[in-house]
């Protein structure tokens, strides 16, 4: 989702009695109705070991020091289907200021019974009920809510968020240490990184935190060219991907720019900080980025891009993130492997026509089932119909806190289910090859696509060490 | 002075209100709580362009009413010539407009619009379908019903539409909305459309707002004496410019307009497309500003185009107004007809702008499987608050009746598929019927204030 995922700064956390009995549950909280599942598919796929695509979490260390309050829960999406319910501007901007919980409560709860159904909201819902024991947010709810989330906020409470309560394998994290293009991790074998390499498509690219981290400085393009390949060589074996989310402030058209025109460009911009017109800064952009995709298959990294909806509210513009855009690049590199993420949402019609006509194009579904379910469902449809079973990548939860997952990851398996489900009942589907395309969907594509062992062999083996720099200041 | 339609009811004269109603979807496919929700709702009907009922009493019965142009277009899709057709748009005996479709009716019978006119003719006349055999009795049922009052019977009391946002089609000398007989139950859009027109005359606005205009300043007198005068009763502000031009609206400044508006409008010189276009651009930015400022929605025609053979897509691409939801937050969207095709892109766009609202318009007589699948995505991609289950988009009451019953059954059926999916409680699905048929449109388009603002008579 969101290229820049930066919490705003507290005072302090809020306080709250512990709960007399805290939550458990025997059956999980589910989305659908049990009954309009088929069981066979449906036990399968709750025993699937999710391999989770696509998160932007924290370690631990840092979600213990957080607040304790309702952003958790609202940061970023369901907070744009509360704005887009009505919420004025003012108490928008109150929410992400006040230090106190109920008053968070307080701004949204006039929105919320208009925004509850929304995927974003019913991921809450079933979070907080299947975490906390909690089944709406209402007036009496809040305080219950934060305590049960205050008795649980210990040292362990990923793993039991992700491993215990979702059922999770391993989450490849969007994250990286200031300075740098990934994060080290207390959490290896959870957590796994891709590269990003996004802002070297900024529109304000700014090198000397890259220069001051590499300890290379850079007078040419040949010389950031160096920078990086420095990345690649640091996080290349032990990174599960490439990731790219320019589409956020330019189109997907990337042009292949030879160097000797780049070069130019690029000393007058980035060096030089002279002026130029936006399709002069695109193309030193679009060099980059092929040149980060020629290193990718160097390293034979997936190339993540988001494609498809905009986070947040009032700003987005759909013609910057057409996947059809991409055909060139799918075009010109065979040998990379590209995942368009977020189902290309509202254009996910495009992306199963390109994925079933590209060998080298998969279907990620990250975020996708909590923006849209029956869009997801509708796409997971269409996906069971006209693609091959290892083309598609089930879940991603995209989210910032782990706590939020539960409900993501609940949609995503139901909404798989029910499919399969459908296709059984109608005799297109057996209930084997229903089961094989489950664990295909939600976890093997993911291990051999992204070389989840390999990855993580090459962490075991030792991360990339700290670099004593100051981190870049914004 | 003839009856009153309710009397003849009352007597037997004429048999509305039959035991087994006319219904689209079998009810028992609708959760029983839900239906009674449903049923129950008095519908706030957010589009029509239904003529005044002394238009249509002024009518001799014919078909026209049920084979409204959504269900003629099905015919000349089917293959009835188009001047066929446009015969049958005019003044022609029945005999000889049932003469001309019979051979089509068919095939047609069974898209959206064809099972509209089957329920008209179903719930008012008591006729199953149009065959041979069915015309005279249904002429005669016609002239029986269609009396005074029929307005309010076929609409409030027969539909259950609490009242009708109405769309004059041409201006009324120069006028862009106009008095209604029934503050009550009609109401009107300023329709902006005509100003942004191809073959724009200035002489009828001129004349109506009695300023004469010899250049772009007194032309946005002219624009402002509409707003000033219909502002206050007026529901909204409705554009349907996508029938002929693109929905890129660039925000052009007055000073470029202006000579190009005196350069087309007043020295009547040829002018390039683009030329044009900068001025409709800086026309409706004008209107939006007005409408704004008198806290107006901007309703916006977005997708299919009615009748045949002449649609180009790019025209009516609901994607093409991002830029105009940037520069007017304040403003409040209503995109018409779910865009469709486009009726994804609606989606997403109504998800990301708060200031941006969907409307399932004409929505019901397009496509229903497109326009069901919309409605389920709408339950799980943006709050409630943000979508109008219903706007009948006809020219004849008992037309709109057909269209009606659909969209309640077919919001029906969707939520009900939801519940049995264990996706929403029926106290949720029911909340959700009917916050889309009736209570957003009641907050949004104010209603209740606009019709006192009718009611005051003559502005």
């Amino acid at each position: 989702m969101s290229p820049a995922r930066k919490r705003p700064a507290r005072k302090q956390a809020a306080r709250h009695p512990r709960p007399s009995h805290p939550a458990k549950s025997a059956k999980p909280v589910l989305w659908l109705n049990p009954r309009v599942l088929d069981s066979t598919v449906r036990d399968e796929v709750e025993r699937i070991r999710i391999v989770d695509v696509h998160e932007h979490l924290d370690e631990e260390e840092v979600r213990l020091k957080q607040p304790n309050d309702l952003t958790r829960f609202f940061m970023y999406y369901t907070f744009s289907d509360v704005v887009t319910a009505g919420l004025s501007a003012d108490a928008q901007g109150k929410f992400f200021a006040t230090i106190d919980p109920i008053e968070q409560w307080k701004l949204i709860r006039k929105c919320w019974p208009a925004a509850r159904n929304t995927g974003f909201s019913t991921a809450v819902r079933l979070s907080i009920k299947e975490l906390y024991g909690i089944d709406d947010l209402r007036d009496e709810t809040i305080a219950p809510l934060l305590a049960a989330v205050a008795a649980r906020n210990k040292p362990g409470v990923n793993k039991w968020i992700l491993r215990t309560k979702c059922n999770i394998e391993a989450c490849l994290v969007n994250a990286s240490d200031p300075g740098d293009l990934a994060r080290r991790t207390k959490n290896p074998s959870l957590f796994l990184f891709d590269i990003s390499v996004s802002d070297f498509c900024a529109d304000a690219l700014d090198m000397s935190g890259y220069e001051r981290f590499t300890g290379l400085s850079c007078s040419s393009l040949a010389d950031w060219k160096r920078i990086i390949d420095w990345y690649f060589a640091r996080w290349g074996r032990q990174a599960v991907a490439i990731k790219n989310v320019c589409a956020y402030w330019r189109p997907l058209r990337f042009e292949d720019v030879p160097e000797e025109r780049a070069a130019p460009i690029f000393e007058k911009w980035a060096l030089r900080k002279e002026e130029v017109a936006p399709a002069e800064r695109r193309v030193a952009q679009d060099f980059m980025f092929h040149y980060c995709i020629k290193r990718a298959i160097d390293y034979g990294l997936p190339i993540k891009i988001h494609t498809g909806y905009f986070g947040g509210n009032g700003y987005m513009d759909m013609a910057q993130f057409q996947v059809k855009d991409l055909v060139p690049l799918f075009r010109q590199y065979p040998e990379a492997r590209f995942c368009p993420m977020h189902l290309s949402y509202p254009e996910w019609s495009d992306l199963v026509g390109l994925s079933k006509h590209y060998t080298n194009v998969f279907v990620d579904f990250c975020w996708a089932w909590i923006i849209d379910p029956e869009a997801s469902l509708d796409c997971a449809r269409q996906c069971l119909g006209a693609l091959s079973s290892n083309k598609v990548l089930g879940f991603g939860g995209d989210y910032g806190y782990a706590d939020v997952v539960y409900g993501h990851q609940r949609i995503a398996r139901d909404g798989i289910a029910l499919v399969l489900s459908e296709a059984v009942k109608d005799g297109r589907l057996t209930k084997t090859d229903a089961k094989i395309y489950a664990r295909r969907w939600l976890r093997e594509n993911a291990m051999e696509l992204f070389r989840i062992d390999d990855k993580r062999r090459a962490q075991a083996m030792g991360q990339p060490g700290p670099r004593s720099v100051p981190p870049k200041v914004p | 002075m003839m009856a009153e339609v309710r009397d003849l009811v009352a007597d037997g004269v004429v048999e509305f209100s039959r035991k087994e109603k006319a219904a689209w979807v079998s009810p028992q496919a609708i959760d029983p709580g839900l239906l009674e929700e449903i049923e129950a709702v008095k519908i706030v009907d957010t589009h029509e362009h239904l003529e005044t009922e002394a238009q249509r009493l002024a009518r001799k019965p014919d078909l026209k009413p049920f084979l409204y142009i959504y269900t003629l277009s099905e015919l000349v899709s089917a293959g009835m010539p188009m001047k066929d057709a446009e015969e049958f748009n005019g003044e022609v005996p029945v005999d000889r407009q049932w003469k001309m479709v019979r051979d089509w009716w068919r095939f047609a019978r069974n898209t959206p619009a064809g099972i509209a006119s089957r329920l008209a003719l179903r719930e008012f006349y008591g006729v199953d379908d149009l065959r041979d055999s069915t015309i005279g009795p249904l002429v005669k049922a016609m002239q029986k019903a269609v009396r005074p009052g029929f307005y309010r019977f076929a609409l409030r009391e027969t539909a259950g539409i609490e009242c009708s946002m109405i769309n004059l089609t041409e201006p009324v000398q120069g006028e862009l909305c106009m008095v209604s007989a029934d503050p009550d139950l009609l109401l009107y859009d300023i329709s902006v459309a005509p100003l942004l027109a191809d073959d724009l005359k200035l002489e009828p606005y001129e004349k109506a707002a009695g300023i004469s205009c010899s250049g772009l300043s007194d032309w946005k007198r002219i624009i402002d004496r509409q707003f000033e005068r219909w502002g206050s009763r007026a529901t909204a502000i409705k554009n349907q410019c996508a029938y002929w031009r693109t929905l890129k609206f660039e925000n052009v400044k007055e000073e470029e307009a202006a000579p190009l508006f005196e350069k087309w409008l007043l020295r009547k010189e040829e002018v390039t497309p683009a030329e044009r276009r900068a001025v409709q651009d800086w026309t409706f930015h004008h209107c939006i500003r007005r409408a704004t400022d008198l806290d107006l929605p901007v309703k916006i025609h977005t997708g299919y185009h009615a009748w045949n053979n002449y649609s180009d897509p790019s025209w009516f691409q609901p994607k093409d107004l991002a830029r105009l939801f940037r520069r007017y937050p304040r403003t409040r969207f209503d995109l018409f007809h779910i865009g469709y095709p486009e009726h994804r892109d609606v989606v997403a766009l109504a998800k990301h702008y708060a200031n941006v609202w969907v409307d399932l318009c004409w929505a019901w007589l397009l496509d229903t499987a497109a326009t069901l699948k919309f409605v389920r995505q709408c339950v799980g991609a943006i709050p409630l608050n943000k979508v109008f289950g219903f706007g009948g988009d006809t020219g004849f009451p008992d037309y709109a009746f057909g269209h009606a019953r659909m969209a309640r059954d077919g919001i029906g059926l969707a939520l009900t598929q939801l519940m049995h999916e264990g996706r929403l409680t029926r106290d949720d699905a029911r909340q959700i019927a009917r916050a889309w048929l009736r209570d957003n449109a009641m907050e949004m388009f104010r209603i209740e204030e606009r019709r006192k603002a009718a009611r005051m008579g003559e502005p």
